[in-house]
């Protein structure tokens, strides 16, 4: 066999790769210039994605109390446990989907957990992730969001980027960034921290406070929308958020001369769902005002996000019915007393500690998965499923274009693809058959998925993409829509916790997943980005008296912890970066993360913190 | 050096030798479309899967010698273990490769087989291969820049045979005894090349290397960089561009960096696996004990230019470290691919 198309499993970009098998067992990843969303580009997670086949830290075998089994023992025992569970009522149990699940793959679980268990708690954790985001753009447009082709971004004359860590979660939008910066557009850059790796480049770099940015961009829509300057009391606002006047006349000026505007953010960089809000708005504003083009490119957190939300993963919200979203599921509040995981590693959302205590609560957790993982450890029953490029299927991409996801191996040991395993169950629960067969379940989403009716599956091509209709196409209410409100946080600094203390995405943000930790070379890159740390800026290391490499006692009103120092002069010397993936450690530190009621997303707010030598 | 003979071959009958080619090697690679319509440098089963006219192919020929990811050996379970390792004598032809990429197979064969240890993965495979090159007779693609490093528009040693297209005719150059006796094979279709299709020929290809990019910034970088003067500042501003996919590495023809894994494969065998690696990677230097000389992607960036550019290795290695395919331009997500780089230290000067 040579080379496959298919599409990376890693981020939301949805870059185009082939795939090819080398010495009986390994894959290897190549980037695909004609496909639009990469055009020959990938980052190192795409590059080594090949990596994944033939990994050793595959599941092989299925599993009963960490013992394995044969199929027909774990299966019986699966469906013993998930019964029980559901004698205590449809409500007791729980279905937590993966963002890189096929298409195929979601709808088969929403057919499951729907019509097989009945449950209405049915989500994935990268639809939570985005769905303050999504939430927040959608009420603004008031229409339902994708994103245009990342590849429109070099068309802009005027970029506004949050964050310069975008080159972490989604490298592909961040080097269109860099394209069109490096071929005369004007790139604005809002962050908290000064620079990771696009500040050279940009004509205006945007310095605030830690959680003040929802402040800065009503300010800036106040002032493009009025087209004045400020008056005194949000010049007070302004100072809060600590930036400069000028800085921000700047910005307000470049946003409102712009005749082809992109707004550019990862999903994962918000801290309220109102930012996204008020970056539609921007566009909105633009786009009334004389601007040529006014667009948002918000990039999801995985590959499938749409995809599997378009499946109708997604906790049902009509009537009576409340499902929960995936970090109310994963919080241990919802009284739920089983869990089936479905490909997804959850202690990389809610840390090790939170799971193990949701484990204690859980009378019964089943685990279907490709790779081991803590998730796993925990799990009473493991079922080992067919992974990326073990099965065919489609995704989804952030534009709402379906791409062929390619088989090139059989699935190794004793893996199952996905549908025939949740067939399996059905069948052991009450006899009821689901459909395993990839042309079936597409058929079936054809009728039942209204935007996905006219996609010609069969044409499925690896250089037109099918497209589906943005819509909200199924009848679950993913989203509610509230009028975004002013937030004046609070972080409460003071003589005593001087410093600020920000969870945030890093280059490592991903060491946690369990396929990176599969990916040799991607292993390899992340042992040093999985014991705790934080970033601090060298002068106040150098006040501290201590050096890179030594720990501080880092202390908030949450608590306290010992914890090694990296230096970066890109940190505010008033700051603390804790890398978002230390899970726990940003629990006992910046407490528990603030559960969004309307959208079920999670944010970290920034806590006042102190900086001691130990002893 | 002056090739062994010339000849010269009607276009019309390209074909015929690509078909007849094919017959001369159990494998014959060359420049393919996949469906999707991306070029690689893939095995022709027919004829008419090879294009000619493309634009330089996004990974080079040279994963032919020195794949992405080979297996070394592998160790079989029981008592004892048995360890089998993958010998092939399949001979192999590299057909229609661009001078650039004939340029970086001498650097790898220096690399590989000239040291003080010879590659044996790598030597098997070379000793069975021939190299068909087409020199470019207009700029393969926008973005290459094979001027700048004197390995074409066409190249001087390193092929078996060469093809140089002159309007309706081809000049073909033999390079090797090999390429004399693939000549042999193509002795009817053949004629005399006169002096007037070969001077036309050095006449176009200096046409054309004067119209291909001259910025000068090579030889100014490679300068800059021997003599230690490029800033810290400039290599911080590189380093902090790049955003770490080691795409660079993995598409470069030159580059030799790998690494070696072993992996258990569900029925127990273990296999040895050679995969490429980039010295972009911070891990790639990480020692056993957690300390990385080269910690920082701005000494990453430096290392890796130095590597291909400072006079101390060009002197080691016969040639520097780059050939101008391009292929950097097209893959860096940061826009610090190699003509950026050079540009940048020129600037500072």
């Amino acid at each position: 066999m040579g080379k496959s198309f298919t599409i990376c499993p890693y981020c939301g970009c949805g870059c185009g790769m082939y795939l090819e098998l080398v010495a009986g067992h390994m894959g290897v990843a190549m980037p695909s210039q004609v496909q639009s969303m990469g055009a020959g580009r990938l980052c190192l997670r795409g590059w080594q994605a090949g990596s994944l086949i033939g990994s050793a830290a595959r599941l092989m075998r299925p599993q009963i109390a960490r013992e394995e089994a044969s199929w027909e023992e774990a299966i019986q025992t699966a469906s013993g446990g998930i019964k029980s569970v559901l004698d205590r009522g449809r409500h007791a149990l729980g279905v937590l989907c993966g963002g890189h699940l096929t298409n195929e793959e979601a709808f088969a679980c929403r057919l499951y957990a729907h019509d097989i268990l009945r449950t209405p708690h049915l989500d994935s954790c990268a639809r939570a992730v985005d769905a303050g985001s999504i939430w927040g753009l959608e009420h603004s447009l008031c229409t339902p969001y994708r994103s245009p082709p990342l590849a429109q971004i070099t068309r802009s004359d005027v970029i506004v980027c949050l964050n310069s860590n975008i080159r972490w979660d989604a490298p592909q939008a961040a080097g269109y960034v860099v394209e069109a910066a490096g071929a005369g557009s004007k790139l604005v850059v809002i962050d908290e921290v000064v620079d990771e790796g696009l500040g050279d480049l940009a004509a205006l770099y945007i310095l605030h406070k830690p959680g003040f940015r929802g402040v800065l961009l009503h300010l800036l829509v106040e002032a493009v929308a009025g087209g004045r300057r400020l008056d005194a009391e949000e010049q007070s606002a302004l100072q809060q958020a600590g930036v400069e006047t000028e800085a921000f006349h700047q910005l307000s000026s470049l946003v409102q001369d712009a005749k082809r505007l992109a707004v550019v953010f990862s999903t994962t960089a918000l801290q309220i769902p109102q930012e996204a809000a008020y970056l539609a708005e921007l566009t909105i504003l633009r786009q009334a005002s004389g601007a040529e083009v006014a667009q948002v490119f918000a990039v999801r957190s995985d590959c499938n996000s749409i995809g599997v939300v378009d499946m109708g993963v997604a906790p049902v919200r009509n009537g009576e019915a409340r499902g929960l979203g995936a970090f109310e599921m994963l919080s241990g509040n919802g009284g739920l007393q089983g869990l089936i995981v479905v490909a997804e590693a959850v202690e990389q959302f809610v840390g090790q500690q939170q799971l193990r205590r949701l484990r204690e609560q859980l009378q019964f957790l089943l685990y279907i998965g490709s790779f081991d993982s803590a998730t796993a450890e925990l799990a009473d029953v493991v079922l080992p499923m067919a992974g990326w490029g073990e099965c065919e299927g489609s995704f989804t991409c952030h534009d709402g274009s379906i791409w062929p996801v390619c088989r090139v191996i059989s699935p190794a040991g004793q893996r199952r693809p996905l549908a025939q395993i949740l067939n399996d169950l059905s069948n052991a629960h009450n006899g009821s058959v689901l459909p395993t067969d990839t042309s079936t379940l597409r058929a079936q989403i054809s009728r039942q998925v209204p935007s996905y009716r006219s996609v010609d599956w069969a044409g499925l091509s690896c250089t037109q993409p099918s497209a589906t209709v943005p819509s909200r196409d199924n009848d679950i209410d993913v989203v509610n829509t509230v009028a975004p409100i002013r937030e004046w946080p609070d972080i409460g600094v003071n003589g005593q916790r001087p410093y600020v203390l920000v969870v945030r995405r890093h280059e490592g943000s991903w060491a946690f997943d369990p396929r990176v930790r599969a990916a040799h070379i991607l292993a390899r890159e992340h042992t040093d980005q999985r014991s705790p740390f934080v970033i601090i800026n060298p002068r106040t290391c150098q006040q501290l008296g201590t050096r890179e490499g030594h720990s501080v006692m880092v202390s908030t009103a949450f608590g306290s912890q010992l914890l090694p120092v990296k230096c970066q002069a890109a940190v505010p010397q008033d700051v603390v970066v804790l890398p978002w993936q230390f899970r726990d450690v940003a629990h006992s530190l910046a407490g528990r993360p603030r559960v969004d009621d309307r959208t079920g997303s999670a944010y970290h707010q920034p806590v006042a913190a102190a900086l001691e030598l130990p002893g | 050096m002056p090739p062994l003979a010339t000849y010269s071959l009607p276009a019309d009958k390209l074909e015929e030798v690509a078909d007849r080619l094919l017959t001369c090697a159990d494998r014959v690679i060359g420049p393919v479309r996949t469906p999707p319509g991306d070029l690689f440098f893939d095995v022709v089963r027919s004829v008419n899967e090879i294009e000619l006219q493309y634009g330089n192919s996004l990974l080079p020929p040279t994963t032919a010698l020195f794949p992405m990811a080979e297996e070394i050996f592998s160790v079989v379970g029981g008592t004892p273990p048995v360890i089998r390792a993958p010998r092939s004598d399949a001979s192999c032809l590299l057909f229609g490769i661009r001078p650039c990429d004939v340029a970086a197979i001498q650097r790898l064969d220096h690399f590989f087989l000239d040291g003080e240890f010879k590659d044996d993965l790598y030597a098997a495979r070379r000793s069975r291969t021939a190299i068909v090159a087409v020199a470019c007779s207009q700029k393969a693609d926008a973005r290459c820049f094979c001027s700048c490093c004197d390995t074409g528009p066409f190249a001087k040693t390193g092929y078996d045979l060469q093809l140089s297209l002159v309007d309706d005719t081809y000049l073909v150059e033999v390079g090797t005894e090999q390429g004399r006796r693939l000549a042999q094979r193509l002795s009817d279709l053949l004629g005399v090349a006169d002096d007037d299709l070969i001077l036309e020929r050095e006449r176009r290809a200096q046409e054309l290397f004067t119209e291909l990019e001259q910025k000068g910034n090579m030889p100014s970088a490679i300068r800059r960089i021997t003599g230690e003067a490029v800033s810290q500042a400039v290599w911080e501003r590189i380093g902090g561009r790049c955003m770490g996919c080691g795409g660079c590495s993995f598409v470069c023809p030159v580059c030799s960096c790998f690494y070696v894994i072993d992996q258990t494969l569900p029925d127990g065998t273990v296999q040895r696996i050679r995969a490429q690696d980039s010295c972009r990677l911070a891990g790639y230097t990480r020692e056993a004990s957690g300390h990385n000389p080269r910690a920082l992607p701005s000494q990453r960036a430096a290392r890796y230019s130095y590597h291909k550019l400072s006079y101390r290795y060009i002197e080691r290695e016969g040639t520097q470290g780059c050939v101008g395919c391009g292929r950097c331009v097209t893959v860096c997500l940061g826009g610090v691919h190699m003509p950026a780089v050079t540009e940048m230290i020129r600037r500072e000067a």
